[in-house]
């Protein structure tokens, strides 16, 4: 028996020290381990292709019945995960950091699939709270620890390159939310029997599948030795000072104004983007296809609508990995004012698009801003990087998404607010969004405010060598 | 080969979710001309 003391619980191979990197070792082999993970967790953005099967299963009625107050209560576990993912990679920041990141992901991978499981069970038991803590609650720690650590692994391997790096791995969980959905319905169409959804076979299957992916991750990655560099390589400062040599631990980043000031930026261009990409299937039907009566119209209404959140999806992805890694070439500070202005400006011109009936120029302008919403989700890491250097770069980015978390919560809430407002105030529904659209604008300017006053770190804050 | 396999793994589950993505955005691109209440009406 080995003596107290002694890690019981966890192997060897589990150790950050048993990951560092042999000096042969190639680094693009890290990217893929961290795609793996990050685009099983990814799922979570998919959740919502679950809401009317487990409403039915776990209520006990038929899936074609009205169901929009089970819904709502399915829906908390959505929410939820996004808030204990945003409270999880806070808090175990930096534990992920002394950990490593092949035992963050596989505690990443117990607590997601291992919620995927429970939420099995809670739907077997007909038990919401089961499903809530099941998928919200675990599974929720399991998206925040496997969100930020194969993220500070990039950025150690690829300092030349960090946008690009970390824009790969944030395209995978932009990635995981076009697979999840689509898996998910392919599964419970295999599995449907009668009255049975097949959710919960549906559910184990994907924790199965996601198993997989998400353990190949964690025999992938491997952390650099310290003091590696790329061949050829040397740290330099540049941009005016924008990407510091020195190193500023977790507990010091956030007393500097720099830390908050990027919380703002990435709130700020988080809820611009949110917003519209929750609302874009109605956005599109309500401001260019009318209203209709006729089911046949109504479902073609329907599959277009959908159609353009697919397609929002699809640059939403690209977008993080293209413009991080133009990231690297024009310096964070400046592709952040891009964002901004840039976003603004077609987010003014969207409301001119529906008054022209201008469809195309519409799905255009939309595709941009989005993109320009990944491109801020796969920036950020990057751009702590060039502030707070490489040393906790992780448990800092962890602290620093519980702007998304905020976001997700007021986008939603500005956006459904302001458009039924105006609703009731009897502008008709095509121009009811363009209120909205003018508020992203100003949401925008806030972010490019703060952008704008971010200055190198003082040196009071840096580590000490 | 270990790299190769490495990217291949990834790549396969992300390109048919984009697929899938492609597919479903197809209908946005086939639309007919609407037959509903005209834009603007209450």
């Amino acid at each position: 028996m080995p003596p107290l003391g002694y890690p019981l619980a966890v192997p060897h191979f589990l150790d950050r020290a048993a990951t560092v990197a042999p000096s042969d070792f190639n680094r693009w082999l890290v990217p893929p381990a961290a795609i793996a993970a990050h685009m099983c967790i990814g799922q979570v953005y998919g959740f919502s292709v679950f809401n009317k099967p487990l409403a039915a299963e776990i209520f006990g009625k038929p899936v074609t019945a009205n169901l929009a107050t089970e819904i709502s209560h399915v829906q908390w576990a959505y929410s939820l995960a996004l808030i204990m993912l945003g409270l999880s990679a806070a808090v175990f920041g930096k534990w992920v950091e002394r950990s490593g990141p092949r035992k963050t992901i596989v505690a990443s991978w117990l607590c997601f699939c291992g919620g995927l499981l429970l939420t099995a069970l809670g739907v077997q038991l007909h038990s919401l709270p089961l499903v809530l803590f099941g998928y919200g609650f675990v599974g929720g720690i399991g998206l925040g620890l496997g969100y930020i650590a194969p993220v500070s692994t990039l950025v150690k391997w690829f300092p030349d390159r960090p946008g690009m790096a970390t824009g790969m791995a944030i395209m995978g969980f932009g990635g995981g939310a076009l697979i999840g959905s689509p898996l998910a319905q392919t599964l419970m169409d295999f599995f449907k029997v009668g009255e049975d959804t097949g959710a919960i076979k549906t559910l184990v299957a994907m924790a199965g599948l996601y198993s997989f992916f998400m353990l190949l991750g964690a025999v992938l990655i491997r952390v650099p030795a310290d003091g590696w560099h790329p061949q050829g390589w040397t740290p330099k400062p540049k941009s005016g000072g924008m990407i510091s040599v020195h190193h500023v631990s977790v507990d010091n980043a956030w007393k500097t104004p720099q830390f908050w000031l990027l919380w703002i930026v990435l709130c700020m261009n988080v809820s611009a983007g949110i917003g519209v990409l929750g609302r874009a299937s109605d956005m599109f039907q309500d401001m260019f296809l009318g209203t209709s009566t006729d089911p046949a119209q109504i479902k073609m209404n329907a599959a277009i609508g959908a159609g353009f959140a697919g397609l929002l999806s699809i640059f939403n992805m690209g977008g993080r990995f293209i413009w991080s890694s133009i990231s690297d070439k024009t310096g964070r500070k400046a592709v952040y004012c891009i964002y901004f202005i840039l976003g603004a400006a077609l987010y003014a011109l969207l409301p001119w698009a529906q008054e022209t009936q201008s469809k195309v120029m519409f799905v255009a302008l939309a595709a941009v801003i989005i993109s320009m919403y990944g491109g801020g989700f796969a920036t950020i890491p990057a751009y702590l990087k060039d502030m707070f250097g490489t040393y906790q770069v992780g448990a800092i980015h962890g602290r620093l998404i519980t702007a998304w978390s905020m976001a997700a919560v007021i986008g939603p809430l500005l956006i459904n607010k302001l458009y039924a407002n105006r609703v009731a105030a009897g502008i008709p529904k095509a121009e009811a969004y363009n209120g909205t659209l003018y508020l992203m604008c100003a949401l925008l300017g806030i972010g490019l405010i703060a952008n704008l006053l971010v200055r190198p770190v003082a040196a009071k804050y840096h580590v000490k060598a | 080969m270990k790299l190769i396999l490495a990217w291949l793994l990834v790549f396969i589950p992300l390109g048919w979710g984009l697929t899938k993505s492609v597919q479903k955005s197809l209908p946005l691109f086939r639309s007919a001309p609407s037959v509903s209440t005209p834009i603007g009406a209450k």
